[in-house]
């Protein structure tokens, strides 16, 4: 193992920029890279990244048949995939949000969850801060911009590592989240949707509306106060996220566990 | 026969309990949600320490299982908590 550092910021950091990936890949990278900062073979990291295709992710703990609309996601060329984190169903549009993940060595951060979950929302809100855009962390793992979510986080914790993911919203279209999603009482299915339009903004909501712009601040948010250096996947990350896409995040018994 | 019940918990998170019971045993039982458990294999040692369990089982007893199981995995429970859970399973029979 490498020395453990104190906090993020005595940190050398990798950061791997924006990449799109499938669904599995994308979760698949998040897994292999977690393994090798485990065995010390690579920095802590932060990834940004986005989905193509389009994709649902739901939480570890949901039942995929009471979450997503299957037959639908299949209709309109959605993937769908199993997080390894806990938290709730959430559509990744290729075009309507960015992804981000921070691996590292659960030491960095508070040891209670909660507030381990503000200390990175702090990254998001600096980056939202360059755009003009003033968030607010909500426990237990929101953020929001006048009262409304405009990101959701989830993270999990094994073998020392805290591996942290969460989506940022550039523009949302809840009727097309919701052919995907469904809802506890389909009965109450156009109420909830006419509610949560109510609770839920994007950046391009709050004059933010160029996507290479909303990537630059949160990056710039994310490597303020960081020794960070750009980097790409080693060889052993590459060729076993291949393997993960494969042979569990692509497959019926991951992703329809519950 | 089979029960399904969902329940957001107050400042928490949104929990769906399903489970198969009979006159005697409960059986097949899921508890499902946007929560958060660390370490996440906890869920299926809770799911585990209540299968078979009689149909009469109250509230406490159920309980008591669930964090006997939390416990064994020194498990963190986020958004949820064992009584919430064991009230709603308890509801799930009985209606």
């Amino acid at each position: 193992m490498n020395a453990k550092p104190a906090t993020s910021n005595e940190t050398n950091w990798r950061l791997i920029p924006l990449e799109t990936n499938t669904a599995a890949m994308n979760m698949a990278l998040d897994e292999a890279c977690a393994h090798e900062v485990i065995l010390g073979n690579v920095s802590p990291t932060i990834r940004f990244y986005r989905w193509k295709p389009s994709a649902v992710t739901i939480g570890y703990f949901q039942s995929l048949e009471q979450e997503v609309d299957v037959k639908e996601c299949a209709k309109q060329g959605v993937d769908i995939v199993r997080r390894r984190t806990g938290g709730g169903a959430v559509y990744h549009d290729y075009a309507g949000e960015i992804t981000y993940s921070v691996i590292a060595p659960e030491k960095m951060f508070a040891n209670n969850i909660v507030e381990s979950y503000q200390q990175v929302a702090e990254w998001i809100i600096a980056g939202l801060g360059k755009l003009n855009v003033k968030a607010e962390f909500v426990p237990i793992n929101d953020l929001v911009v006048s009262g409304k979510k405009i990101s959701g986080n989830a993270q999990t914790r094994r073998s020392g590592i805290l591996q942290m993911h969460g989506t940022i919203l550039c523009d949302v279209d809840v009727d097309k989240m919701f052919s995907l999603l469904r809802v506890p009482d389909e009965k109450m299915k156009g109420k909830t949707i006419t509610m949560v339009k109510e609770r839920v903004t994007s950046l391009k909501q709050h004059g933010a509306d160029d996507y290479t712009k909303i990537y630059h601040a949160l990056h710039e948010g994310f490597i303020e106060n960081k020794k960070i250096t750009e980097g790409k996947w080693t060889k052993e990350e590459k060729q076993n996220a291949q393997i993960l896409a494969e042979e569990k995040y692509s497959a019926q018994k991951w992703v329809g566990m519950r | 026969m089979h029960a399904e019940i969902t329940h957001k918990i107050p400042q928490g998170k949104l929990v769906r309990i399903s489970l198969d019971y009979d006159t005697t045993i409960l059986q097949n039982i899921k508890i499902c949600g946007d929560f958060f458990i660390h370490p996440e294999e906890t869920i299926e040692e809770m799911e585990l320490a209540l299968n078979h369990l009689p149909v009469e089982a109250g509230e406490v007893r159920i309980k008591h299982l669930l964090d006997l199981a939390v416990e064994k995995k020194h498990a963190q429970l986020i958004g949820i908590d064992t009584q919430s859970v064991a009230k709603l399973i308890h509801e799930a029979i009985l209606q």
